[in-house]
């Protein structure tokens, strides 16, 4: 780890104030994601402005129809939220899913979303990858089982965050502030994949701080819901993970979100599946037919193959969950 | 001796382990307490064994991929099966204790009764350690072959 200076901000201003457009200084929040980094020197910065001293970030309000969630709200807090487990479960079950309760307990749902790759390449020293300047992608000839199955062409990591695949589902709005104001940028606009920006996996500007995240409240007739699948149960990174957000009425499927985990460089979303559901009522045989669509156009590299059996499983079952409403009865593992 | 009870999704090819009995000859048990805890322990690493712990080298430069405790898996809380130890006392006066050693010997037989387990569950043998989700749904697609 290198020297860096370390500030307290006591206001969202006098954190972007200090914000350099070359990236040399860092916000820190929770500090988990931040402080691998540091330790494995992909980051080398001059300075890191801790956020959690800010004030007016760490609550759930509700306003009108919206609920707003403060960045520094934790996944425990998102997790035990009341709201959100009723409105939003499909989040909070991404939230109770992510890493170990320690780090539940401080992990923030603005720096999950931010995560870096957990791509073995990328975190090593020892290999300069796409990612860090290098000029290859090393899981394409390498061991690649935990790396993705779509958009894979240029750089095959996984999209690290859980909360993110939920938030795509249920299609949340950001509030992003620099010196001059703030800005709200649609989900399905903040993730990019490696083919347009091969060093970033969002569009936030070093000089960017995420302050909110803001879901609608479910139209009548909604539900969501998130399934993750991990080779451990206690602290393990998800093999496959999926959240489903559906809009029914009398049964029938009127429109739906399906997002992938796990599965690409960014939160995947299996357009195929969502197109198959609208207008069919949805039960277990249909998830089941539906399923199979979740891996058309994969391209599953010489390890991976396995995970298109997982997401078509999990998707069924995810969609079999949302459509009978009984979220209790989670299935298999 | 060990017998493993474990449960294993067809379709995710995950494996968890619901039980194991542990039937061991120890000698002259000193303390049953330790005695005990120690079997424990050689049953959570030999279950970690059977199903997550892998060093994995990059196959290109032989780096060492999960060098750290986030990548490299060992079993943790969640993982552990209902664990029943039998001690059987053995006095065959082979020292003047009577004593015998049971650190490695709890921890050998639990990753074969694991694998049993899997192959009685599935009908089909997967012959590498660890047991992961991925060689699971390989063994079962390839005993469906063999079948037709």
């Amino acid at each position: 780890m290198n020297k860096f200076e370390y500030v307290n901000a006591s206001s969202v201003k006098s954190a972007t104030e200090q914000l350099q457009s070359d990236g040399s200084v860092r916000i820190k929040a929770g500090g988990i994601d931040i402080l691998d980094e540091l330790k494995e020197r992909t980051i080398n910065p001059k300075r890191l402005v801790n956020i959690k001293t800010v004030g007016g970030l760490k609550e759930i309000k509700e306003v009108k129809d919206s609920l707003h969630i403060g960045t520094l709200v934790t996944l425990s807090e998102l997790a035990s939220n009341k709201q959100v487990k009723t409105l939003f479960p499909a989040l909070a079950e991404a939230a109770l899913g992510a890493a170990t309760p320690q780090i539940r307990n401080v992990a923030t749902i603005g720096g999950n979303i931010c995560q870096r790759p957990r791509c073995w390449y990328y975190r090593s020293e020892e290999f300069s990858c796409l990612k860090k300047g290098g000029n290859e992608c090393h899981a394409h000839l390498g061991d690649n089982r935990f790396h993705a199955i779509f958009g894979n062409d240029k750089c095959a990591m996984v999209h690290p965050s859980a909360t993110a695949v939920a938030l795509v589902a249920l299609q949340a709005k950001l509030k992003i502030e620099d010196t001059k104001g703030h800005r709200i940028v649609e989900i399905d606009n903040f993730f990019v994949k490696p083919e347009e920006n091969a060093k970033a996996e969002n569009i936030l500007k070093p000089t960017e701080i995420i302050t909110e995240v803001i879901l609608a409240k479910p139209a009548v007739g909604s539900r969501n819901f998130y399934i993750k699948l991990k080779e451990k149960q206690s602290f393990d990174w998800p093999m496959a993970d999926v959240a489903v957000a559906m809009e029914m009425a009398g049964g029938v499927c009127k429109a739906a979100r399906v997002v992938l985990g796990a599965a690409a460089p960014v939160p995947w979303r299996a357009v195929a599946v969502e197109k198959a559901l609208v207008g069919k009522k949805v039960d277990a045989s249909v998830a089941e037919e539906v399923s199979r669509l979740a891996i058309e156009g994969a391209k599953p590299m010489s390890h991976n193959g396995y995970k298109l059996k997982v997401f078509e499983t999990i998707v069924a079952r995810a969609l079999s969950v949302v459509a009978s409403g009984d979220f209790s009865s989670k299935e298999g593992f | 001796m060990q017998f493993a009870e474990v449960e294993v999704d067809t379709k995710t090819g995950q494996v968890r382990v619901l039980k194991i009995v542990a039937v061991h000859d120890c000698g002259r048990p000193m303390n049953r307490l330790t005695l005990r805890s120690q079997i424990n322990g050689g049953i959570i690493q030999g279950l970690s064994y059977a199903l997550f712990e892998d060093r994995l080298l990059d196959p290109k430069s032989g780096r060492m991929l999960n060098p750290n405790f986030e990548k490299y898996k060992v079993a943790g809380a969640l993982d552990m099966p209902l664990i029943e130890t039998h001690i059987i006392d053995v006095y065959n006066g082979s020292n003047n204790t009577g004593t015998v050693g049971i650190g490695e010997p709890a921890t050998v037989p639990t990753a074969a009764a694991i694998a049993n387990a899997v192959y009685n569950a599935i009908g089909a043998r997967v012959y590498e350690l660890p047991i992961t989700p991925a060689r699971v749904l390989e063994a079962i697609e390839k005993s469906k072959e063999t079948r037709r």
